[in-house]
């Protein structure tokens, strides 16, 4: 039978929404196997609690007065509970990146990233070049295999079961290469690219760093989060963690509108999955507006601030 | 101080990739240096010029061909170069990859190791940390600020839930994110004095790895496919004779027919 662990993630004492997502590409990947789950952190062994939703009962847990995070300690604690599994599963996030590739290391295991679907086979879909082409992979060799998993792209599995779980505590290594001394909490309100139902982007027509502003505005007012091009990254007027497309954030919201973009393709490359794309732009024969679903001609100053307060006035008709 | 520092050539991003017999063909691509790689060679170069006594190495997995870009990186300020270069790494796993560079890096003795945060191809994400692993040294990820004391760091990194700082002990890896530093441009200084600078290349037998280790065989995981990623139909203009009618129009479409609102 195959053997599947998941890795999730908790803030708060809760145990994350990814972790739906990752027992749904687990499902994909066999809908037979066995499934545990796994949680690294102070904390961990209560928020474990929370795969019993998710029918998964047996749960390996790092906790105690740890650093909250330290890819060298978690992996030395995770990676001896690893055999026997066929798969580990993470969030293609920070965390389950790193953590991930740090195990892959350890225990020789065969590492595929940023997977966006699962197949019969099972074949392993991954977008390469940013998203330029689209692949087909498969293992090709017995042993441990560690997959991480594109956040939003699998249907959360539902949370209507229940186990009873069981936690296997994992022992601390001794001493730490690196730990994590201080998480700056994101500012109020941020949304994060990777996570946004809605993101509004801003490119070379915005003119410069205050032609943000009506963007910023939209963001704030609407639930969106703020995108870039890579042409106002460089020219300095809003920072990298902004920046779509390549060499940037690949994203795949509902709606993305794009203000101002041309639509070079390392931008196009990084935003053609979004559901609905909308694109305004002086220039209607900009690459951008040859491929959105909507297409808006004229001045971003008015069409955005419009926008917004349109949006605004039908969300409180309910 | 001594900083290697990792870098690869990936399809130069303005690229577009075509595809020949289900798989990306890049027969005709220019190839770069990984753009997240240039801001490693950055902040070595950096750290050597703030740093007095520092020596940089940069080491690469390439080909025959891979000296043009190399040669480029040392007219950046890299002080010398380590090319592996070897027929049986055709089409080789990260991991595998990072077998070759912790064979030719253990040897330098460095305390700084940089390399980019992922190559902009397959987008891996994992050699830079693989190596680490290797070397059984710390590592930070994706690192947006880094700072160096006396066989210590501390890092800032882009984290799940804000800003990371972690902190630790030389020697270590670090993946550079964009952001950084701001990468200089080659000058003519730079080019005339790359010319000089020294390039030792390795095979894998001198590196005393067995060929049979690398390659697609001992990759463990094969392409099966590659497809061009569904075109969008688009282009639908949105008509209006003001903005706010041009608005009116897209709110009614976005609700009613994309039904995302």
């Amino acid at each position: 039978m195959t053997k599947i662990l998941i890795v999730g993630e908790f803030s708060n004492g809760k145990l994350k929404g990814s972790a739906a997502e990752l027992l749904a590409a687990a499902r994909a990947i066999d809908p037979a196997a066995e499934i545990h789950g796994a949680l690294l952190g102070a904390g961990s062994g209560a928020a474990a609690q929370g795969f019993a939703a998710y029918g998964v009962a047996t749960v390996h847990a790092l906790d105690g007065s740890l650093p909250s995070y330290s890819s060298d300690g978690f992996a030395a604690a995770l990676a001896p509970a690893l055999a026997g599994y066929d798969y580990v599963l993470l969030q293609q996030s920070f965390f389950g990146r790193d953590l991930g590739a740090r195990l892959a290391a350890a225990t020789g295991a065969a590492w595929l990233s940023d997977v966006t679907a699962v197949e019969a086979g099972p074949v392993f879909v991954k977008p390469l070049y940013a998203g330029k082409v689209i692949s087909r992979m498969r293992f090709s060799a017995a042993g441990l295999k560690i997959v991480t998993v594109r956040p939003k792209v699998f249907m959360p599995a539902s949370a209507d079961a229940s186990a009873s779980v069981s936690v296997n505590s994992l022992a601390e290594s001794q001493g730490y290469k690196s730990k994590v001394t201080s998480v700056e909490a994101k500012a109020e309100g941020q949304i994060d690219l990777k996570e946004a139902d809605i993101i509004i982007s801003g490119g070379r027509g915005v003119g410069g760093p205050e032609g943000f502003a009506p963007l910023r505005d939209f963001a704030g007012a609407v639930g969106a989060a703020l995108g870039a091009s890579r042409a106002a990254v460089d020219s300095g007027w809003i920072g990298h963690s902004h920046q779509v497309g390549q060499t940037g954030k690949t994203v795949n919201p509902k709606l993305y509108i794009a203000c101002g973009i041309s639509g070079a393709i390392q931008h196009l490359a990084g935003m053609q999955t979004s559901g609905v794309i909308v694109a305004i732009n002086n220039n209607e024969n900009a690459p951008l507006m040859k491929i959105a679903d909507y297409a808006l001609v004229g001045d971003l100053f008015q069409i955005v601030p419009e926008l917004q307060k349109q949006i605004l006035a039908l969300r409180a008709q309910g | 101080m001594k900083i290697a520092v990792i870098v690869k050539e990936v399809p130069d991003t303005e690229a577009v990739i075509s595809l020949k017999d289900g798989k990306p063909d890049l027969s005709g691509v220019k190839w770069i240096v990984n753009p997240y790689d240039e801001y490693a060679v950055e902040e070595a170069v950096r750290t050597a010029e703030n740093k007095p006594g520092t020596s940089t190495v940069a080491v690469m997995v390439g080909n025959a061909n891979s000296r043009t870009n190399l040669i480029d990186v040392l007219a950046l300020g890299i002080d010398e170069a380590v090319l592996i270069a070897d027929p049986a790494l055709e089409g080789s796993s990260p991991l595998a990859i990072a077998k070759a560079l912790a064979a030719a890096v253990k040897p330098l003795g460095a305390d700084v190791i940089l390399a980019g945060r992922q190559g902009v191809d397959y987008d891996w994400g994992i050699t830079g940390i693989a190596l680490a692993q290797l070397l059984d040294i710390a590592h930070v990820g994706i690192v947006s600020k880094l700072e160096l004391g006396e066989g210590s760091f501390r890092a800032e990194s882009e984290g799940d839930e804000g800003k990371l700082v972690t902190e630790g002990a030389l020697p270590a890896v670090f993946t550079t994110d964009k952001g950084i530093n701001e990468p200089r441009y080659k000058n003519l200084k730079g080019i005339m004095a790359a010319k000089k600078k020294t390039i030792t290349e390795h095979s894998l037998s001198s590196l005393g790895l067995s060929a049979g280790d690398f390659g697609v065989a001992a990759a463990g995981v094969e392409l099966v496919g590659a497809a061009e990623p569904p075109k969008r139909q688009g282009g639908r203009i949105i008509e209006g004779d003001t903005a706010e009618a041009k608005v009116a129009n897209l709110v009614k479409l976005l609700r009613e027919e994309a039904k995302v609102l």
